[in-house]
């Protein structure tokens, strides 16, 4: 930095000037510059650089390893929180989140897949992609092998077509219900001690924070039907899931049907959620365990209740309370956008 | 901007130097004084200049609500809307102009973050710049000003999809700045949660805490 130009002579003047003269701003590749009476105010450029959405990943082949993986470069966030990654560790040693930008190994690729499930698009059509006619592993298990024969109109040269879809998955507590018939024979009626028992066995295994899990092909929650919440014949899985992305590796033309996904393979995202997330479980468990619902189905079984006008108001109120029981004891949730 | 004039580059011994020079020479000054624009910090050095510090964050190029850069200390967001009224930061709107339109005298309003060393990140270096509802726990009608404040928080609890209530107050995440949990010498980065405006309404319930339930 030159020293401060003596003002008091000729040459400190034109020195001032020269340093006026730099003094001025011009714009860089990512920067603005706007001139007022007030100064000359430096900007980001706003185009300079592509907005990308949460959950945006690229896909990448890593030449160390030999294999595909996944890098979120935008992370998702579920209730404000990074998405837990298990299995990968963030220079903490601690279980890394999204923010650490952890590439995620592609493991259990897909293959076969088929016009008639959506995934094989004009897009992959147009590369020569051909559809599966028939289910993979029927040929396999030597039962039925009936390999449906199709003209294939597709003059470009065939190439192979394998995915695997990312999703969270958030733990929750799951009920069991305790139901205990009383006096299960009696002529005079039939009583029923309903109860509700909480297991935080998944959020003890996972904890509260949404998990970033990759998977051949995503399985989306098995929603009980009423009955079997009530009665708690099919168990709850104790977590819910959400489909992110799925992420298709194309082959090379001509690469034999059983192929790896190699170097010269090309990755494609498809996203099935474009922000971030908010999720709701719709009954946390109780602070204090609620009392046993006690049901009295009346005369000879409920039969003799049904004959008896007057007892329908009771009847009534029967149902009521179990779907309000029902209502109150079902821990699924939902993800929103926020 | 103007040129520097002829008369100063080609200066020579003897001229005269009038106070019209003077005063244009001030003007020459003032005009090339840098100001930072959002995400910029300008940092003068006496001896060394000016250093000129910018984040060329992600998300550029799509101004939405709430969009959050950090440059040293300063947070700053861009201006959003929840319930259609904007928050304040440190009292000042945080769009950084008053009831007329007109630009405030202390500039865009941020927020400090402070020296890395004391500022407030949770043990995971976790720490969310937060929109900050006020509400009369008594009634449960917002504070009448002003009812929505940016803030910095390290709190971060949630019950059936709203966040907890903490004496009439209830912060939701927009952004979250996050460092290493050993790197506390140094302020972490931002990563964006919240894109859109929002709505809030505080829910009390006989058998839960009160919540304040923010939603697109």
């Amino acid at each position: 930095m030159m020293a401060a130009p003596n003002m008091r002579t000729a040459a400190g003047w034109r020195a001032a000037g020269d340093i006026l003269g730099r003094a001025a701003l011009a714009p860089g590749r990512t920067s603005e510059v706007t001139r007022s009476r007030a100064g000359q105010k430096v900007d980001l450029r706003p185009e300079a650089r592509e907005w990308r959405h949460p959950w945006s990943m690229r896909p990448q082949w890593n030449g160390l390893t030999e294999r595909w993986e996944a890098v979120v470069v935008k992370p998702g966030f579920v209730n404000g929180w990074p998405a837990t990654v298990p299995g990968m560790e963030d220079a903490d040693g601690e279980t890394a989140t999204l923010c650490d930008f952890p590439a995620v190994p592609l493991r259990g690729l897909r293959r076969g897949l088929s016009q008639e499930s959506g995934e094989v698009t004009a897009f992959f059509t147009a590369r020569g992609v051909r559809e599966t006619a028939e289910e993979p592993g029927i040929t396999a298990m030597g039962t039925l092998a009936a390999t449906v024969e199709t003209l294939d109109t597709n003059p470009l040269p065939p190439r192979q077509l394998a995915a695997c879809d990312f999703y969270l998955a958030t733990a929750r507590p799951t009920f069991q219900p305790s139901i205990t018939q009383v006096d299960p024979l009696g002529v005079s009626g039939l009583t029923v001690d309903y109860a509700v028992i909480y297991d935080f066995a998944m959020v003890d295994l996972h904890g509260v924070r949404s998990r970033w899990q990759q998977a051949p092909r995503f399985v989306p929650n098995r929603r009980p039907t009423f009955a079997e919440r009530l009665l708690g014949i099919v168990g709850d899985e104790g977590e819910d899931r959400i489909n992110i992305a799925t992420v298709f590796l194309l082959s090379p033309p001509d690469a034999p049907e059983e192929s790896e996904p190699d170097a010269e393979w090309s990755a494609w995202v498809q996203y099935h959620c474009f922000w971030n997330l908010r999720y709701e479980v719709r009954n946390t468990a109780p602070r204090q365990a609620p009392p046993p619902l006690r049901l009295f189905t009346g005369l000879a079984f409920g039969l003799g209740d049904a004959i008896g006008n007057q007892m329908l108001s009771g009847v009534n109120e029967l149902s009521t309370q179990v779907f309000n029981a029902a209502a109150t004891t079902s821990p699924e949730g939902h993800y929103v956008t926020t | 901007m103007r040129p520097v004039p002829a008369w100063m580059r080609n200066a020579a011994t003897g001229d005269v130097i009038r106070s019209d020079m003077f005063q244009e020479t001030a003007a020459l000054l003032i005009e090339r004084k840098l100001l930072p624009g959002r995400g910029v910090l300008l940092t003068e050095v006496p001896g060394v200049g000016t250093v000129v510090e910018a984040e060329a964050v992600a998300g550029s190029a799509f101004p939405h609500p709430w969009r959050t850069v950090r440059t040293g200390a300063a947070v700053s967001i861009s201006p959003g809307l929840v319930n259609t009224r904007l928050p304040v930061i440190g009292g000042a709107p945080m769009d950084g102009l008053d009831e007329e339109g007109e630009p405030l005298p202390q500039g865009v309003p941020v927020l400090d973050l402070g020296d890395p060393s004391d500022a407030p990140y949770d043990e995971n270096g976790y720490l969310w710049v937060c929109v900050r509802a006020a509400v009369d726990p008594e009634t449960g009608t917002l504070r009448e000003e002003p009812p929505f404040e940016m803030v910095l928080s390290d709190r971060l609890s949630w019950l059936d999809g709203g966040v907890l209530d903490i004496e009439g107050t209830g912060d939701y995440p927009v952004a979250l700045i996050r460092r290493p949990r050993k790197q506390k010498d140094r302020h972490g980065r931002v990563f964006q949660i919240c894109h859109f405006n929002l709505n809030h309404r505080f829910a009390r319930d006989v058998d839960r805490p009160a919540r304040h339930i923010f939603w697109v």
